[in-house]
């Protein structure tokens, strides 16, 4: 199913949208004996019920640290966690570690980059999945088991009562990868957080993967931040696509027209950076430069020193967020007065 | 392999002292005081075969050194006996009765069997090494247990918080390590009051021992769960919000686990010696209890060793267990060893 019918049939199926996370001026730094590392800086979005929201970017532009700010899992002496994360009404942000716990896990799961270790070696599955369950769910031991293999069954892994009493090392790194997806379901939360979930699995079993996530997504009508720096997996599963960089988020956009008609210099040159076919033969297209560290980061836009149409004017200030569309948004002085083309 | 049993043995016997010592370790026998280890013979004077036996022992004084020295009276054997009915005990604190493994039936008046010897009391050696092999083999398991624990948690602890948590406690664990230890063992061991029933001046030992021993355990343990907590399945729990506290307990501490035997293993002949040492310098169990470091301590001065040189023998078992101890710790650490090259046969 193509990304845009799958926008087209969920405008049909809810005509009421439900807002579940309104994360607004997101900063998260982090103090180090170099200075101020500002690894999210004013980040602002928000998600809806049964929405697959993108954070797209390059290794190391905050992306990772956005989920865990939400989660509230950064640790706070050396980091400050400043703005507002708003869940279905609760601030998050100073939230008791209490109340933290009831919602992670319980009503805001996530899925790791790394299957392999992202189970303890010394317990069985199983036993990792039940831990979760009890200690969200009011459930005793047996129905615990009983919904345990039933969401093993649900997400296709053959032979369940089986699977759920082996060791992480007997299992493969795609299979792995399904049953973190089912610890992440088995407390049917709100919003489940992907991170990289697909980056390192193999391109075949990458697919099933993703189709997994969207078949799941489907039935259990949740939402989800899908981390990534793979636009071909955004093309599959994401209905918005925002892309960050440097810690900050500089275009904010529905999935296709972001691949028709990308605002940002930086997604213009994230998207010619691809491999086409037309390319053949020719060395490929990429972005001049790095990632600036979140340590030094130029003034004015962060982007300018890699910008092929910088202007003076990007160098001392920094952009706000235009909406030169609607539903559009892009921090880039070009779109400043109409249109930047 | 050959520690593992002579272990096995030891711990057997220890369990078991009291059924097989020929005697009561306190009880005194004025007509042996000092006597050398028994002779057990097989064959009497014309060669014959007899079983073994011993012959009664009588008591001189050489008149000229004035030494007390024992002959043997070989106009009769005293058969040495399994299962002969002696003094009554409680074995394992259980069952009353008053057979032992091997002896004489014969009052130990006039005659005895002393594998090691008796001390100055006429106490016999080898029952008061068995008997104090209580103490001392299971003083270094006790205080390994205690120390292990408290530096596990610790060092879990320390290097789980991170930031002030670690920065104080282990500048709190340099403070302790710093003190030298002989001399921080015996102010400890001080502290233990001198009108305290034996049993509690053994806790107390085992107390002090373990107090200054976790030091090196919770180092370890800190700098291992440094980098276990940044793997993912720990971030993973946090996220599926599992408490801070069953993280530490069911996730930190059992992947250090294999370390954690290690050391123990280890770190148990360091308790032995430790208690062997503050009981040779008076400070640690007291009579009547006894152990292996305070039997030693009869064999302080030159002249008792040259006289009586199997006074001595309690620091031979300390060696064999010591020896044993190391010998597993070390085929342990190879066994979990993951760089250890396999050599294939």
């Amino acid at each position: 199913m193509s990304a845009s019918s799958k926008l087209i049939e969920r405008g049909e199926r809810s005509e009421r949208v439900e807002r579940i996370l309104t994360v607004e001026n997101l900063k998260t730094y982090f103090r180090t004996p170099e200075g101020l590392v500002k690894a999210v800086d004013e980040v602002s979005f928000h998600l809806d019920r049964g929405e697959v929201l993108a954070l797209v970017g390059e290794s190391g532009c905050g992306k990772s640290v956005t989920a865990l700010s939400i989660l509230g899992l950064v640790k706070s002496p050396p980091a400050l966690v400043e703005g507002s994360i708003e869940f279905r009404g609760t601030q998050l942000i100073g939230l008791g570690p209490k109340e933290y716990r009831e919602i992670r896990g319980r009503q805001i799961s996530m899925i790791f980059q790394e299957p392999m270790s992202a189970f303890d070696p010394l317990y069985t599955v199983g036993y990792q999945l039940m831990e979760v369950a009890r200690a969200h769910m009011p459930w005793d031991d047996a129905e615990a088991k009983a919904r345990i293999i039933d969401t093993l069954r649900a997400i296709h892994i053959p032979d369940p009562e089986k699977r759920y009493s082996e060791y992480p090392h007997e299992m493969s790194g795609g299979m792995l990868q399904r049953i973190m997806i089912a610890m992440a379901l088995i407390t049917s939360p709100e919003i489940i957080i992907a991170d990289e979930p697909t980056t390192a699995l193999d391109v075949t079993i990458q697919a099933q993967v993703l189709n997994l996530m969207q078949e799941l997504q489907r039935d259990y009508h949740g939402s989800m931040i899908f981390i990534t720096h793979d636009l071909g997996t955004v093309a599959e599963v994401a209905d918005r696509v925002h892309v960050m960089y440097a810690g900050k988020i500089v275009e904010k956009a529905p999935v296709v027209e972001l691949f028709e008609d990308p605002l940002h210099p930086y997604t213009l040159g994230l998207l010619t950076s691809r491999v086409k076919r037309e390319y053949k033969g020719e060395s490929l297209p990429f972005i001049e430069g790095n990632v600036p560290r979140a340590d030094e980061l130029p003034e004015g836009c962060r982007f300018h020193p890699r910008c092929p149409r910088a202007m003076d004017k990007c160098r001392t200030l920094e952009p706000p967020e235009f909406s030169p569309r609607p539903n559009r948004g892009v921090a880039c002085w070009l779109w400043e007065e109409g249109d930047g083309r | 392999m050959a520690g593992l049993a002579v272990l096995t043995v030891l711990y057997l016997v220890m369990i078991l002292a009291d059924f097989i010592a020929p005697y009561n370790f306190t009880a005194t026998h004025r007509n042996f005081i000092y006597a050398p280890p028994t002779k057990i013979r097989f064959f009497d004077e014309d060669g014959r075969w007899r079983g073994p036996f011993v012959y009664p022992l009588t008591r001189s004084r050489d008149p000229v050194t004035f030494q007390l020295v024992f002959t043997e009276d070989r106009s009769r054997i005293v058969p040495v006996k399994l299962f002969v009915p002696g003094e009554e005990y409680k074995l394992m604190g259980l069952f009353k009765t008053n057979l032992h493994l091997f002896g004489v039936e014969e009052s130990p008046d006039t005659a005895m069997v002393l594998p090691f010897g008796a001390d100055r009391f006429g106490r016999c050696v080898f029952s008061r090494v068995l008997v104090g092999s209580q103490v001392s083999l299971t003083v270094g398991l006790l205080g390994t247990f205690l120390s292990v624990f408290i530096g596990a948690i610790v060092g879990a602890l320390s290097g789980y918080y991170g930031g002030w948590v670690d920065i104080g406690i282990q500048r709190f664990t340099e403070l302790l390590r710093s003190f030298p230890r002989i001399p921080l063992w015996l102010a400890l061991a001080v502290i233990v009051p001198p009108s305290w029933p034996s049993t509690w001046v053994y806790f107390g030992i085992v107390t002090v021992l373990s107090l200054i021993g976790w030091m090196g355990v919770a180092r370890v343990v800190r700098g291992m769960v440094l980098s276990l907590r940044e793997k993912e399945f720990v971030l993973a729990a946090q996220v599926m919000g599992v408490p801070s506290m069953k993280i530490i307990t069911k996730h930190l501490i059992p992947n250090t686990l294999s370390y954690l035997i290690v050391v123990s293993t280890l770190s148990i002949p360091g308790m032995i010696l430790g208690e062997s040492t503050i009981s040779f310098l008076g400070l640690g169990i007291k009579e009547p209890m006894t152990s292996w470091g305070l039997l030693l301590k009869q064999a302080q001065s030159l002249s008792e060793l040259q006289s009586h040189p199997w006074l001595m023998v309690p620091g031979l078992f300390i060696i064999v267990a010591v020896l044993s101890f190391n010998f597993v710790g070390d085929a342990l650490r190879d066994a979990v060893d993951p760089y250890r090259t396999v050599e294939k046969v």
